[in-house]
C-alpha cells in the first residue's frame, strides 16, 4: 500500500510543478493569445536567481525571494516593451511574436550562462531534507512545499481573475480588446499586469524547483515541454485546468516509471497526443 | 571620407602584418630552437561538463607554468592552447582540426567527455598527432583493435577499472545482490552493461538495473523498484543532479541501503543538492590527501584556482601534462612518431594522483598510463567528500 501512496505523492509533487508552469503559460495565452515559448527560460531565470542569491551571495531565503521576484518583474518588462509592444506597433503577425518568444528564451539562456556560468549548480533546500511522515508514507519538506505553494498560487490567481476588478478587467481585455478599451480599461497597463503575473509565477516555479534539480541556464526546455503538455491536456482556454493536467501527467509518469519504466515518457506523451486527437479543447474547456 | 581612408589604411596595414606573421611562422615551422612548443587541450570549458573541463585545463596550466619556470623542455617553453568543445562531438572534431592545422600543436590533451574524445581522437589519429586523454573514462577510447590506438594515450583509469575496485569492495562488505541505477543515455547504459558484466564475473548478482531520463525531477518509482528487489547495496551510475535526487529519495523512504557510486559524482553540485542525504556513500577517486605529493598539489592548486573541491579533474590534468612533458623531453620537442615513441617508452613516472607509490607507464601495447593500486575511496560525510581508505584492490585484468 505504501508503494502506491509513495508513487502518488511523488506524482502530485512533480505534477504541481508542471501545473505551475502551465498556469504561468496560460495567463499569457489567455490574456493575449501569445504562446510564450520562453516560459521555460523564465523558470530557469527564477532557478538561477535562486542560486545567485543563496549560493553565490549567501543571502537569506527572504532576500533571495525578493531578488527572484524583482528579476521576474524586469523580465516581464522586457517581454512587454522590448518584444511584444514594438512588434505589435509595426503590425507584426502573432506568428512573428511567437517566434520572438523563442528568440527571447535563447537570449535569456545564453545571457544567464555568460553572466553566471554555464554549469549545473546545486542549491540548498528551503527546509532541511528531514522527511515528514504522513501515515506510512513519507515526503520531503521541499516537495510538500512545492505542492502547498503551487496550489495556493492557483487559488490566488483564480481569486484575482474572478473576484477583483483588475482581474476581471484583464479577462475583459482577453475577450475583446476593443470592447475593453471603450469601457475605459487601460490595455497596456492590463497587459503589464498579465505579463508580470505570469513571470512571477514562473519565477516562483524556478525558486521551488532549484533545490530539487539544481540550477543551470539550460533547464528551461525540459520543464517547459511538460508545462505545455499539462496546459494542452487540461485545456488551453482554462487557466486553472493546466494544474489538473500537470497532476495527471505527474502521476502517470510516476506510476508508469514503476511498472513499465522504459515506456514511461513515451506513454505520457501518447496520452497527450491521444487527447489532442479526441478532445482538442482539453479535459476542462472553459464554459463561457 | 577621411575617416574611411584612415580606416582602410589601418586595414591594409594590419592585413600586411598578418601576412608577414604567417610567413615567418611557416618558414620557421614549429621546430625553431627558441619557439615555444605548442600543446593543445580540447575539453568542455562551458556547459554542464565545464565543472570537469575547466579544472582539467587549470591543472594543465599549473603544470605548464611549473615546467616553464623550471627551464621548459630542454630550454624551450611550453605554450598551452585550450579549445572549448562545449561537450559537443562535432565541435570537438573541428577544434582538433584547428589545433593541428592552424596552431600546429605537437600533441593534444583530451578532455572529460568520452563522446567528444572519441570524435576528436579519430581526427587527430589521421594526422599522426599523439593525443593524451586526461579525464574521459569510457573503456573503448583505448582499444588495441581501433584505428585510433597508435596515437591515443590516456592518463586516467577507465570505467571498468573503477567497477572492478568497487566490486572487490562490495564483496569485502559481504554484499551479494546489487541494484544499479543509471540514466538512459549512452553513458549510463554502457556503464550499466559494464557493471553487470564485471560484477557477475566476480560472483556477485546484479538483481535489478533501473534507468531514468537526464533531468528527471523525481526518482521515487525507480527507488521503490530497487527496494522491492530487496538488494543488499546500490551502485549509482547517474550524474550529479539525479544522483543527489536518488540519495534524497532514499532518505525520504527511510531505506538505509549501502550505496556506491561512479567517479563522475565527485562534484560540488552533487553534495550541494544532496546535502546530508548522501552521507555514507562510497565513491572512487584518484587523489589521496595523505600522499605528500597530492597534498602539495592540492595546496598549490587551491591557492591559484580553487574551483575543484574533489581535485579529481585538476590533478588528472596536472599529471597528464607532466607525463607529456617527460615524453617531450625525450623527443626533444618533436611531435609525430618521435613523440609517440617517447610516450611508449615512459616508465615509472611519479604521479600526484593514485595510491602512495603509484607511478605511470606506457608500453607499445599499453596506452593506459595507470598501473596497479590507483584508486582511493572517498566517503560523503556531512555533505562533503572525505578520504575513506586507500587500501583498495584495483588493477587491470
Amino acid at each position: 500500500m505504501d508503494v502506491y501512496g509513495q508513487l502518488l505523492i511523488a506524482g502530485i509533487s512533480t505534477g504541481s510543478i508542471y501545473g505551475l508552469i502551465a498556469l504561468a503559460f496560460l495567463i499569457i495565452y489567455n490574456s493575449t493569445q501569445i504562446v510564450n515559448f520562453a516560459q521555460g527560460e523564465m523558470v530557469m531565470v527564477g532557478a538561477m536567481m535562486t542560486f545567485f542569491g543563496l549560493s553565490f551571495h549567501s543571502f537569506s531565503y527572504l532576500s533571495t525571494f525578493f531578488i527572484v521576484i524583482g528579476s521576474m518583474i524586469v523580465i516581464a518588462f522586457i517581454f512587454q516593451h522590448v518584444l511584444v509592444k514594438p512588434l505589435q506597433k509595426q503590425g507584426a503577425s502573432m506568428f512573428s511574436i511567437i517566434i520572438g518568444t523563442i528568440a527571447l528564451g535563447i537570449v535569456l539562456s545564453e545571457g544567464m550562462g555568460l553572466w553566471l556560468g554555464k554549469q549545473q549548480y546545486g542549491v540548498p533546500p528551503i527546509i532541511p531534507n528531514n522527511p515528514i511522515s504522513l501515515g506510512n508514507i513519507t515526503i520531503l519538506p521541499q516537495n510538500l512545499l512545492i505542492i502547498i505553494i503551487s496550489w495556493s498560487l492557483v487559488i490566488s490567481i483564480w481569486y484575482f481573475f474572478n473576484r477583483t476588478m483588475t482581474g476581471l478587467s484583464l479577462r475583459a481585455v482577453s475577450i475583446s480588446t476593443e470592447g475593453a478599451q471603450v469601457s475605459g480599461i487601460k490595455i497596456s497597463r492590463m497587459l503589464a499586469i498579465g505579463f508580470t503575473l505570469s513571470a512571477v509565477v514562473s519565477g516562483i516555479g524556478g525558486l521551488l524547483i532549484a533545490p530539487v534539480v539544481g540550477a543551470s541556464p539550460y533547464l528551461g526546455l525540459s520543464i517547459a515541454v511538460k508545462g505545455f503538455a499539462a496546459a494542452i491536456l487540461g485545456g488551453m482556454g482554462n487557466i486553472y485546468a493546466g494544474m489538473i493536467g500537470g497532476i495527471i501527467i505527474g502521476i502517470s509518469e510516476s506510476f508508469f516509471s514503476f511498472y513499465i519504466p522504459s515506456y514511461a515518457e513515451a506513454i505520457t506523451f501518447t496520452i497527450m497526443l491521444f487527447m489532442l486527437v479526441v478532445k482538442p479543447t482539453g479535459l476542462f474547456p472553459e464554459h463561457s | 571620407m577621411r575617416k574611411l581612408k584612415i580606416f582602410s589604411l589601418i586595414l591594409v596595414l594590419s592585413f600586411g602584418l598578418l601576412l608577414v606573421g604567417c610567413n615567418s611562422s611557416s618558414t620557421q615551422g614549429s621546430s625553431g630552437a627558441d619557439d615555444p612548443i605548442k600543446v593543445g587541450y580540447i575539453g568542455a570549458l562551458s556547459g554542464g561538463s565545464s565543472t570537469m573541463g575547466v579544472p582539467g585545463k587549470n591543472g594543465i596550466q599549473l603544470a605548464v607554468d611549473e615546467i616553464n619556470a623550471d627551464g621548459g623542455i630542454n630550454g624551450r617553453q611550453i605554450e598551452l592552447i585550450a579549445a572549448d568543445d562545449k561537450a559537443d562531438p562535432a565541435t570537438s572534431a573541428t577544434q582538433a582540426q584547428k589545433l593541428i592545422n592552424e596552431d600546429e600543436v605537437v600533441a593534444i590533451l583530451g578532455g572529460p567527455n568520452s563522446g567528444t574524445v572519441k570524435a576528436n581522437s579519430e581526427v587527430i589519429a589521421q594526422y599522426g598527432v599523439p593525443e593524451l586523454i586526461t579525464i574521459a573514462m569510457n573503456d573503448t577510447l583505448i582499444d588495441p583493435n581501433s584505428a585510433t590506438f597508435p596515437t591515443t594515450f590516456r592518463m586516467t583509469e577507465d570505467n571498468s577499472y573503477d567497477i572492478r575496485a568497487l566490486a572487490e569492495f562490495l564483496i569485502g562488505e559481504g554484499h551479494q545482490n546489487i541494484g544499479v541505477i543509471a540514466d538512459n543515455t549512452a553513458y549510463g547504459q554502457s556503464g550499466t552493461e559494464s557493471i553487470k558484466k564485471i560484477l557477475e564475473e566476480k560472483g556477485l548478482n546484479v538483481e535489478i538495473a533501473v534507468d531514468h531520463p537526464v533531468g528527471a525531477k523525481d526518482l521515487t518509482a525507480q527507488t521503490l523498484k530497487l527496494r522491492e528487489a530487496n538488494v543488499d547495496a546500490v551502485y549509482v551510475f547517474s550524474l550529479g543532479p539525479e544522483g543527489a535526487l536518488f540519495m534524497k529519495t532514499l532518505k525520504q523512504i527511510d531505506w538505509k541501503v549501502p550505496v556506491v557510486g561512479g567517479r563522475g559524482l565527485n562534484m560540488k553540485a552533487f553534495v550541494d543538492l544532496a546535502g546530508d542525504a548522501a552521507d555514507g556513500m562510497i565513491l572512487p577517486t584518484v587523489i589521496n590527501p595523505n600522499k605528500p605529493e597530492a597534498k602539495e598539489f592540492i595546496e598549490k592548486y587551491d591557492e591559484k584556482y580553487n574551483d575543484d573541491p574533489t581535485h579529481v579533474y585538476s590533478s588528472l590534468g596536472y599529471d597528464s601534462m607532466y607525463l607529456l612533458a617527460a615524453a617531450l623531453k625525450k623527443s626533444d620537442g618533436e611531435g609525430g612518431d618521435a613523440l609517440i615513441e617517447a610516450l611508449e617508452s615512459l616508465k615509472d613516472i611519479p604521479t600526484v594522483t593514485g595510491g602512495m607509490d603509484h607511478t605511470a607507464s606506457f608500453t607499445d601495447d599499453k596506452h593506459n598510463a595507470v598501473n596497479e593500486n590507483y584508486i582511493i575511496f572517498n566517503q560523503v560525510k556531512n555533505g562533503a567528500f572525505e578520504f575513506y581508505t586507500d587500501e583498495v584492490e584495483s588493477g587491470w585484468e
